[in-house]
This record gives structure tokens, C-alpha cells and sequence, in this order.
């Protein structure tokens, strides 16, 4: 079944009920509309950074001083980052929520049959590294927001939503 | 010949100490050891080995989640260059309470001591600036070092400081004058986030 952009409104509803505090991102261009959105308003600090080993240190920060972040990156930088998943997500235990765009995912066909590399070695990655992932293809799967949220916080580690579609 | 310019590591963070006050503070690489042997690993410090250039993203996350909290990260060049543009993030997010100070020895001590790129032609104090930190200050020698940095880290930040090693000195003997924490960084995360937590 192809993925289906999810309306950013309703994405950033789900994102608030998690109780998430920051989002620390650099920008993904799947979900440009949602970020329109994270900078309206004051719900949830928004902290764009320059790299995405940045964003996973910003949110380590964060999680030492109380609060309960999350990232917001583009699939290239979930790959651009991974020794910092490693060093600080996983062999620190902290805690990483990631909303990770498909960029260059042609929205019909599954990511491992897309003939990007960026997309079809996306899921392969995160099963060798053993973070778990969920998919938002559609508005029918905005409640895996709040279950690989809570995933990270209560397992303290890294989770993961690919987000398969432009957000509208 | 003119003596080469800097001071020793074990007179760095006994410097740093001598102003921290209450702050927290995240140390990474090189000196971890001789910050823990003067007993300022305490329950408001984050040790931090083999990060790959992290200390100061995670010290900006930490300033901006405690905006009334003084935060010191102690930093090495080497480790600096790795995620350099932190401080351009620093510069814009501009948390007032992030202070920003660079062990800068020019090299990478842990693997053999290779120059760091850049260790002789880029500024780093310059950089600073440019990326958007309030002050910025070079300290190599000890005269007139504990007022200058006690003034830079009374500003508004961020603010940074490069101290210029030239050698390590002589680390005391642990647990000689005051207990010694050995806990992981799991457990340093932890107890700080729940030191935040308490009521």
C-alpha cells in the first residue's frame, strides 16, 4: 500500500500527547510542513542545530537537565549520525526518539524495494543495530508516535518513526 | 630563546576549579583524570571518554534545559574540531549560561599526539566570535589567569575561553584528600537528571 502524507496538525497533536519537550532537529524535507508548524508555537521547544551528531549530544544535554526530547532528522542524517546513536543512544542509554523522513522514497513502493540506497538500506540498518522502528504511512499509524516514544523512555535507548510521505 | 607559551593541565583545572563555584560542569578526554583527582567529579559533573566531539553539543542541551544553571564545558581542541559547528549552534541559540572552555594542546594525546588540524593556523578564540559567543579569551601563562577567567565566566554567555598546555604535570594521587567517584556514565546521567527531578 503506498504511504500517504500525514496532515501536520495532526502529527504535531500527537506529538504534544507523548509529552515531549524539545524537538532538536535539522531539517528533513519530508516534513517541512511540520517544522513550519514547530516554529509557530511554543508547545514543545524546537532547537535546529547544525548536524545530527549534534542533535543526538543537544538531546543528551537535555535529558540530563530533566527534560524529554526528541529529534527530527532526514533518513541522510539518521546514517550521518550513527556513531553518536551508538556512543551516547545506546552505550549511554539515553533515551533517542527519532522522526526520520524517506527522503527520495517514491511513496508506492516499500522502502526496501526502493531503488535508493538512502531508502532501501534504511530498515536493514536499524535491524543490524537492533533499534526498533515503526512506520507512519498514513494517519492511521499517528498512535506508533506514542508507543516508540514511550519505547525509548522506558527502555531508555533509541527508537525510531520513518516517516514514508511528505507531511501536509 | 623564549619559553614556549601555556600553562600545565594539572594548573588548568585547578584554575577552573578555583572559580566554578556551583557550576555544572561536562569534562571530556584529556582532563578527566586530573579534574577527578582534585575531587571535582561530583554529582554536578559529567565525565565524558571517547564522545567524538560531543561535550559541547551536550553542554549546549544542558545549558538550554537549565537556564538558571551555570555550565562549564571543558573541552579539548582535538575533540572541538570533530562537531565545530556546535559552536556556530552555540552562537545561535545563545544560552547565557553556557561557558565554553578548550584544553588546547594542539594535538591528539590518545593516539599519539598528531597535530590537530588546524592547530597551527586556524584561531579558535576567533572562531568563537565569528560564530556568535560573547567574549572569547586566550590564557597562556598563570599571571593575572584566575582574575581573567573568573571575569569572563561572570558575563553573559556564551563565552569562550582557550587555555593553551603545554604538558600534563603531575596528577595527585587519588582519594588522598577527598572521596572518589567511579560510577559510569549511565549512572552520571541518571543521578543528575534526578537531581533535577526532586522536588
Amino acid at each position: 500500500m503506498a504511504a500517504i502524507g500525514v496532515s501536520a496538525s495532526l502529527l504535531f497533536e500527537a506529538l504534544k500527547r507523548t509529552g515531549m519537550t524539545d524537538i532538536v532537529c535539522v531539517p528533513d524535507t519530508h516534513q517541512k510542513s511540520l517544522i513550519d508548524q514547530l516554529l509557530t508555537q511554543d508547545a514543545i521547544s524546537f532547537v535546529q542545530v547544525c548536524t545530527e551528531d549534534e542533535a543526538v549530544g543537544v538531546a543528551t544535554g537535555l535529558y540530563a537537565g530533566g527534560r524529554s526530547p526528541a529529534l527530527l532528522i532526514q533518513n541522510t542524517g539518521l546514517f550521518a549520525c550513527l556513531n553518536s546513536i551508538r556512543g551516547l543512544s545506546l552505550d549511554a542509554e539515553i533515551p533517542t526518539f527519532m522522526l526520520v523522513g524517506e527522503y527520495m522514497r517514491q511513496a508506492s513502493v516499500k522502502s526496501v524495494d526502493d531503488q535508493s540506497r538512502v531508502v532501501n538500506l534504511t530498515e536493514p540498518t536499524l535491524m543490524a543495530w537492533r533499534i526498533p522502528f515503526w512506520r507512519l504511512e498514513s494517519s492511521d499509524d499517528l498512535a506508533n508516535i506514542g508507543l516508540a516514544f514511550e519505547w525509548a523512555y522506558s527502555k531508555k535507548g533509541p527508537s525510531v518513526v520513518l516517516v514514508g510521505a511528505p507531511t501536509t | 630563546m623564549s619559553s614556549p607559551r601555556g600553562i600545565l593541565r594539572t594548573e588548568a583545572v585547578d584554575l577552573i576549579a578555583s572559580v566554578r563555584n556551583n557550576s555544572l560542569t561536562i569534562v571530556t578526554m584529556q582532563p578527566v583524570a586530573a579534574w577527578k583527582a582534585i575531587g571535582q567529579h561530583d554529582l554536578r559533573n559529567l565525565n565524558l571518554i571517547g564522545s567524538m566531539g560531543s561535550a559541547s553539543s551536550i553542554g549546549l542541551g544542558l545549558a538550554l534545559a537549565q537556564p538558571t544553571e551555570k555550565v562549564l564545558v571543558l573541552d579539548g581542541d582535538g575533540s572541538l574540531v570533530m562537531q565545530l559547528g556546535t559552536m556556530v549552534s552555540i552562537g545561535t541559540h545563545k544560552p547565557q549560561n553556557l561557558h565554553h572552555i578548550v584544553f588546547n594542546n594542539g594535538c591528539y594525546e590518545t593516539s599519539g599526539k598528531q597535530p590537530v588540524p588546524g592547530s597551527a593556523t586556524a584561531s579558535l578564540t576567533e572562531m568563537a566570535l565569528a560564530s556568535g559567543y560573547t567574549d572569547a579569551l586566550e590564557i597562556d601563562d598563570l599571571t593575572h589567569a584566575k582574575e581573567s577567567l573568573y571575569n569572563i565566566l561572570s558575563q553573559r554567555g556564551p563565552t569562550f575561553t582557550s587555555l593553551i598546555i603545554i604538558g600534563q604535570g603531575e596528577i595527585p594521587r587519588a582519594g588522598t584528600s577527598h572521596a572518589v567517584r567511579s560510577d559510569s556514565f549511565i549512572e552520571q546521567i541518571a543521578k543528575m537528571r534526578a537531581s533535577f527531578s526532586s522536588p
